[in-house]
């Protein structure tokens, strides 16, 4: 006997991955799109007039994430202009083919869409980047830059709010792993539908409740157009610890995702625990944890051509970059190099060696 | 964790290799704090310790949590909680040289040692209060009152009353074994064991068992007026702890969960004085003492490491992620004490103890099926919607949980 969908009685074609209820496709369709609506009203995530871009990366949850946008904004009338974001990081043979898949979906949906690539912000391409670091601690890289792109792309567009495709077990996996690092300054704010601190446009996240697997099924069923293969750089071995556990995890109890959510949220954290103080960037005005942001440090150490300096402490940075300034300005004096091959100095390298 | 290993020369990866060359040139033939005595374990890479130096060394780390904290005043009642595991016995032996005469600081608390009997949950049938009790009689130095108790005494209609009228009676005893009052043990035995078969999963079991044993433990505590149950879980055991609350939804409590003091409940302070001990630490140090450890079962111990419950899974996790990156363990240590506890808490939850933290309505109603936020924790609502419709039964008759449950469930 075939099994009933538990909402309307008629022959069931899949569990859900939350709770293991039995539906059939249409009431899948609505639970899962009513689900979504619930989670924008119940949360205040938008307000009529305003535009909103999608963040696009032409995988199953941003496509996903497009699709469900248009339809509730069309559905409920919330009155948004909705545009679709893409980052280009340069990398050829993923970013390239995906974002035709994102093309497609502007087309099929009817969007206007804006392409920003990094080779025309920072100068650097993930190609070139990974040429020059290697395939471990790219993938900071990457995230420190994208995350800029989007906000720079945003305000290009004259934005109001980002909305991008981090599903819940994105989001339960980010707890784990924020306690695994004790990033408790992370682990405070990862779980928080909604992101942005004054004067920086707005994130937030419509599918934080959302399983993975529901995303995957309703585009399965919807037959939704979305590149599926994983980026070419990233090994990404600390992730996926977290993600192992949480897949094992959601095993023994599929609600745990959400368990992990909800203990996530409910974390207070110490009043005297020092937590980073969020300023501007000094040289483009991002916001920043110390004088220069994250991606202009980035930027730097990949134009001295000392990448590695910027990922890790940043006054162990400052005092190697210091200690190279003072040899290549003693190294000039003595009239044996210039100042700017100082930086590849032997013995220069040697004492910055000798530091860790 | 370092990287560009693959990019040019100047690699962290040739970095590392050196410090470990580095360390490994050093002397290992002798140990690294007396520089005299034979190597007898090594804890930190690189820096073997002697017995003796070793002894100083684990000492000193248990009084200093204690000292720390100034958690013991003279005359205080101490329930020491031991469960025959290397961690408990290793946590007795520590306790037990803070009242050698040759101690310059003594502990004056007066140490109530307590032995909660679950085995008869597990089939291997065998119980080991018998060895635990040896253990105990062992310790030399300290003087000692042991409170023997059967865990199915908890699932007794009246449990404290009952419990409180039978030590008044043999108080002045040096074993008091509650296995000797008048009640039909093999009955609740029984009913003890149905119950946890009504429960579905292996991780409510765990959930529960766990929160009953507390219940005995407070219990205990007030019938005997003490006011400090000592516990003696590990780092590890803590870690894992803090990472499985996490996944059951218990996040607002892990300051209680995994910190160095509990204090879940007005009145009674559970003391974690080996949450900055590594089991390796105490297995060695029995060792020292010539100590063989008991075996003790769990709901999980025959079950898959992975999908055995969800204690089981963070436990083989954590130990996984410890062994490939050795600073696991401490820093998520480190995150659990830049926690405290939240402040919109009314009242206890009626299972764990642990103080529940009230929401609005509507935010928390996103799976839940059973109305009892308001008398029960986040996490004990979770376990108890993976009971049976005999979950009535689960909950020990001396609380009102019952009550609670006849309520609001619909058989």
């Amino acid at each position: 006997m075939p099994t009933e969908c538990v909402e309307c009685g008629k022959r069931a074609i899949l569990k859900r991955p939350k709770n293991r209820k039995a539906l059939c496709k249409d009431c899948f369709y609505s639970v899962f799109e009513y689900e979504i609506h619930e989670t924008i009203t119940k949360n205040r995530l938008f307000k009529p007039g305003e535009t909103i871009a999608i963040g696009a990366s032409g995988g199953k949850d941003s496509t996903v994430l497009a699709h469900i946008m248009k339809l509730l904004n069309d559905r409920y009338d919330y009155g948004l202009n909705l545009v679709l974001l893409s980052i280009d990081e340069g990398i050829s043979g993923y970013r390239d083919d995906s974002l035709e898949t994102v093309k497609r979906n502007q087309i099929q949906y009817s969007l206007p869409l804006k392409i920003l690539s990094y080779q025309e912000l920072y100068g650097w391409t993930m190609d070139a980047i990974v040429k020059e670091i290697g395939m471990k601690n790219n993938c900071t890289f990457c995230g420190v830059f994208r995350r800029q792109a989007l906000d720079r792309g945003a305000a290009m567009l004259k934005c109001d709010k980002i909305v991008t495709g981090h599903n819940a077990d994105d989001i339960a996996e980010t707890v784990i792993m924020n306690i695994l690092r004790g990033d408790i300054a992370r682990l405070g704010r990862c779980t928080s539908i909604s992101t942005g601190s004054e004067g920086m446009i707005s994130r937030c996240k419509p599918f934080k409740y959302t399983y993975e697997k529901e995303i995957v099924m309703y585009a399965h069923f919807k037959k939704l157009d979305y590149f599926t293969t994983e980026c070419i750089y990233s090994p990404n071995a600390y992730r996926g610890h977290a993600r192992t556990f949480l897949k094992d995890l959601e095993k023994i109890r599929p609600r745990a995702i959400l368990d992990i959510i909800t203990s996530g949220e409910d974390m207070a954290i110490k009043e005297e625990v020092r937590m980073p103080i969020q300023s501007t960037c000094q040289n483009c005005g991002y916001i920043a944890s110390s004088e220069l942001c994250k991606a202009c440090i980035m930027l730097d150490g990949l134009n001295r051509g000392r990448p590695e300096l910027s990922i890790g402490k940043n006054n162990k940075r400052k005092k190697i970059l210091k200690m190279t300034a003072e040899k290549a300005k003693e190294a000039g004096k003595n009239g044996k190099l210039n100042g700017a091959n100082a930086v590849h100095d032997i013995s220069v390298s040697q004492d910055v060696e000798n530091m860790f | 964790m370092c990287s560009t290993a693959s990019f040019g020369g100047n690699s962290c990866g040739s970095r590392d290799e050196e410090m470990i060359k580095r360390k490994t040139q050093k002397r290992r033939d002798v140990c690294f704090k007396c520089k005299t005595g034979d190597p007898f374990v090594v804890i930190r890479q690189g820096d073997p310790f002697c017995g003796t130096c070793f002894d100083t060394h684990v000492i000193h780390k248990f009084r200093q949590g204690l000292g720390k904290t100034k958690i013991l005043y003279p005359g205080d009642k101490l329930l020491v909680n031991i469960s025959g595991n290397v961690s408990s016995l290793a946590m007795l032996r520590l306790l037990a040289t803070g009242y050698d005469t040759a101690s310059h600081k003594k502990i004056t608390a007066d140490p109530k040692i307590v032995v909660v009997d679950d085995s008869f949950m597990f089939d291997s049938g065998e119980s080991p209060v018998p060895a635990i009790l040896r253990e105990v009689e062992r310790v030399p130095d300290m003087p000692r009152q042991v409170f023997v108790v059967p865990f199915q005494l908890v699932f007794l209609s009246n449990f404290r009353e009952r419990c409180k009228e039978f030590y008044e009676g043999n108080k002045d005893r040096k074993i008091v074994d509650f296995n000797e009052m008048r009640v039909d043990f093999e009955k609740l035995a029984d009913s003890a064991r149905s119950t946890f078969s009504n429960i579905e999963t292996v991780s409510a079991r765990e959930d529960i068992h766990r929160s009953l044993r507390l219940q005995i433990l407070s219990t205990l505590a007030g019938i005997l007026h003490s006011t400090k149950i000592m516990m003696s879980d590990t780092s590890t055991d803590l870690a894992a702890r803090l990472l499985s609350s996490v996944a059951v939804g218990r996040g607002a409590n892990l300051p209680h969960e995994t910190q160095y003091l509990d204090n879940r409940l007005p009145g009674v302070t559970f003391i974690n004085c080996m949450r900055e001990f590594t089991p390796k630490e105490c297995a060695y140090y029995l060792r020292r003492l010539g100590v063989a450890p008991i075996t003790v079962l769990t709901h999980s111990t025959l079950l898959d490491p992975i999908v055995g419950s969800v204690n089981r899974l963070t436990d083989t996790f954590i130990s996984g992620l410890q062994a490939t990156f050795p600073s696991t363990i401490s820093t998520v240590m480190k995150t659990s004490a830049k926690l405290q506890p939240m402040s919109n808490c009314s009242r206890n939850c009626d299972v764990c103890l642990l103080p529940i933290i009230q929401r609005e309505a509507d935010v928390t109603d996103k799976m839940s099926e059973l109305d009892l936020e308001d008398k029960l924790c986040n996490g004990c609502v979770i376990a108890l919607s993976e009971c049976e419709q005999d979950v009535r039964e689960i909950v020990p008759k001396s609380s009102n949980v019952k009550a609670i449950l006849d309520e609001f469930l619909i058989s």
